[in-house]
């Protein structure tokens, strides 16, 4: 994985926005882990 | 073209009507991906006119989603305002709380389906974060895995991605995985499907900006357009290259003339191009007959440009797809070894010349072939086109394909034929199968085995490598069979289990010897893949079905795994099927007496006896 479908085509992104790309997983992985953690303490307290 | 009658659905109506649904598509790839998205959606709103569209990309790439008219809105995906706390402050708290802000709207609008296209890990958790009825694409697990939610991702994950030959065009990929969602979830469509998609009027756009576009579009001339660049370097042709071409049309074609296009990083090139034909011919005629609009286009005065020519000359760039949805005639010069099949002009009587030996006397001769179609109906083969140029020589190392619509009978979706007399290599044989065993897979349906194969293509050694094909395909078979019965017994051993955490040792042994069996078949089913490539579409799919089985639950994770050995094992068999055909095809065939004549009849004949 780690591949888009534009980089099949072989549309490598420049360097920076390859690194912008992994920023924003990361970032969005943050969220959805602190979103799920929500959750199951929304569970809990219920 | 006809025009398709859309369903209207005024903007600024957030709520859509009743009936309306609302389905957001991600796509956050770049324009080239976009715009194959674009070709996919028209058909699906053409035939589901209910359909909200909503499309989220990236800033520097949503001007093409913005100019259609049937997309309700566009969001774009602000990378530097999210980016910016964490590049320059190292402010990641900040950053999340733009990107909550950002998301929140999106988080709270109903969503009836999501459509992931962007097939990346970020994109993956968007599609988790984002709550929507029926998701489609990569999203993320409870346990933040990544899991793919439908067999056409499964496919693009473990074929698409990894550079498998295969022969099904994204935007087919995309079009079949949207319609069958959408069939199955809103019943069937309104149209039969067999209306255009591609059209001059595809875009709602701003028009004359650009002086010298109201000349491409209002002269009698043909223009034809060349986009100098390409999205990598290696893409790119030599500008002296695409100067010779110019100069072949313009000095023997009085009636057309050149619109050369690219960004504004490609000024460089295009004053080479200029230096280059003013050396080879009168620059008088290409001051008339040529405009350069490098750097001066900004999306709408480029599509109209690409939209006004008759023909459109470039290597593997987006261009090749915003020319295919305006339904300008495409000749694509491919130079690295980027997949056409997948990501070719999308449409009918698009050329691509692809291989190591292309020339601008190739690509010329190939251009002249492709726009007097009407005239030689395709009856002249492209061998005898090229000897009439005195350039038989450059057809070596040159192959030439043209895209056609398949007729739904066949299988439908764009198809590259190869005009040129070539062998069938064992990756475009493969590429072949490949499709088929998916459409074989999804579709649930599929035209006869191998009707696409030229007998005149098949050499010795593709019947060498196909028998041996067989063979390793007949022994990952056994092991794929192995694998079902091994997860048919986990399933019911799982199933006959209290729980799945508390067992009997003799049980616990019992599932783990099965657990460790289908580990070890894992194992040699890599190896069949390292001992023949062939088999690697299968070796990675079953790594994508396997890894990605969706419960930690003993007897469903049996029944999941037999499911896809089931999958694999009858994939294999059309595979199998196929050598078959291929090898029936190459036999030699019985002539019918009544068609051989006899040597010394003709000779006779010839010498007027």
């Amino acid at each position: 994985m780690g591949t888009n479908v534009s980089q099949l085509r072989g549309e490598i992104s420049e360097p920076d926005t390859v690194q912008d790309e992994k920023r924003i997983e990361q970032l969005l992985q943050a969220l959805l882990k602190s979103l799920i953690a929500e959750q199951k303490t929304e569970a809990v307290d219920e | 073209m006809s025009k398709p009658t859309l369903a209207s659905n005024p903007k600024g109506s957030k709520e859509g009507t009743s009936s309306s649904k609302r389905c957001l598509v991600i796509q956050l790839a770049r324009l080239g991906d976009t715009l194959q998205s674009l070709t996919a959606l028209r058909a699906a709103k053409q035939l589901y006119p209910q359909l909200e569209i909503h499309f989220l990309a990236r800033e520097t790439f949503a001007s093409a989603a913005k100019r259609v008219p049937w997309i309700e809105k566009v969001i774009t995906f602000p990378t530097q305002d999210i980016l910016g706390p964490v590049l320059h402050e190292g402010a990641e708290a900040e950053s999340m709380g733009e990107l909550a802000k950002w998301l929140a709207p999106v988080v709270k609008e109903n969503w009836d389906f999501i459509f992931n296209w962007t097939y990346s890990e970020a994109s993956s958790y968007l599609t988790a974060i984002i709550p929507g009825q029926v998701k489609y694409g990569l999203s993320r697990r409870e346990d933040l895995t990544l899991s793919t939610l439908d067999g056409w991702s499964q496919y693009i994950c473990g074929v698409v991605q990894e550079k498998t030959p295969q022969n099904i065009h994204l935007t087919d990929i995309f079009a079949t995985q949207l319609l069958t969602a959408l069939q199955i979830h809103l019943g069937e469509s309104v149209e039969d499907g067999n209306v255009p998609v591609n059209s001059k009027k595809f875009f709602d756009l701003a028009s004359g900006i650009h002086p010298s576009i109201l000349n491409v579009k209002k002269s009698e001339r043909r223009w034809i357009g060349i986009q100098i660049g390409a999205g990598r370097g290696e893409e790119s042709w030599d500008a002296h290259h695409w100067a010779q071409v110019a100069h072949y049309v313009l000095s023997r074609n009085t009636d057309c003339g050149i619109v050369l296009l690219g960004d504004a990083q490609e000024r460089a090139l295009a004053q080479s191009f200029s230096e280059k034909l003013n050396q080879l011919g009168s620059s008088a005629l290409h001051e008339v007959n040529l405009i350069n609009l490098v750097g001066q286009t900004g999306f709408d005065d480029w599509a109209q440009v690409i939209g006004s020519c008759q023909w459109l000359l470039s290597c593997d760039s987006s261009a090749i797809h915003l020319a295919s949805v305006l339904g300008t005639r495409v000749l694509n010069i491919s130079l690295t070894s980027n997949n056409m099949s997948e990501t070719g002009p999308y449409g009918n009587g698009h050329y691509i010349i692809s291989g190591s030996g292309i020339t601008p006397e190739s690509v010329y001769a190939t251009w002249t072939y492709a726009s007097s179609e009407w005239a030689h109906r395709r009856q002249l083969k492209v061998e005898s086109h090229f000897s009439q140029l005195g350039w038989t020589d450059k057809l070596e190392n040159v192959v030439i394909h043209r895209s056609k619509i398949r007729s739904l009978e066949s299988g439908g979706g764009v198809v590259y034929e190869i005009l040129s007399n070539n062998p069938i290599t064992i990756d475009e044989w493969l590429s072949q199968v490949v499709g088929y065993v998916a459409r074989a897979w999804y579709c649930g349906w599929v035209p006869e085995i191998g009707h696409e194969v030229q007998r005149t293509g098949i050499r010795p050694d593709l019947i060498q490598n196909l028998r041996k094909v067989d063979e390793a395909a007949m022994v990952l078979t056994k092991i794929f069979e192995e694998g079902k019965r091994t997860s048919v017994e986990l399933q019911q051993r799982g199933s006959r289990l209290v729980s799945n955490r508390l067992m009997d040792v003799h049980e616990k042994d019992e599932i783990q010897r099965l657990g460790k069996k289908v580990g070890d078949l894992e194992s040699l089913t890599e190896r069949m893949g390292r001992t023949q490539p062939a088999l690697q579409p299968f070796v990675k799919m079953s790594r994508v079905l396997m890894h990605g089985l969706d419960t930690s639950e003993i007897s469903r994770m049996g029944r999941e795994s037999a499911h896809s050995f089931m999958q694999l094992t009858q994939g294999l068999s059309l595979m199998r099927d196929w050598v078959k055909h291929t090898l029936q095809l190459a036999k030699p065939m019985a002539i019918q007496t009544s068609a051989v004549i006899s040597i010394e009849n003709g000779r006779e004949k010839d010498l007027g006896l």
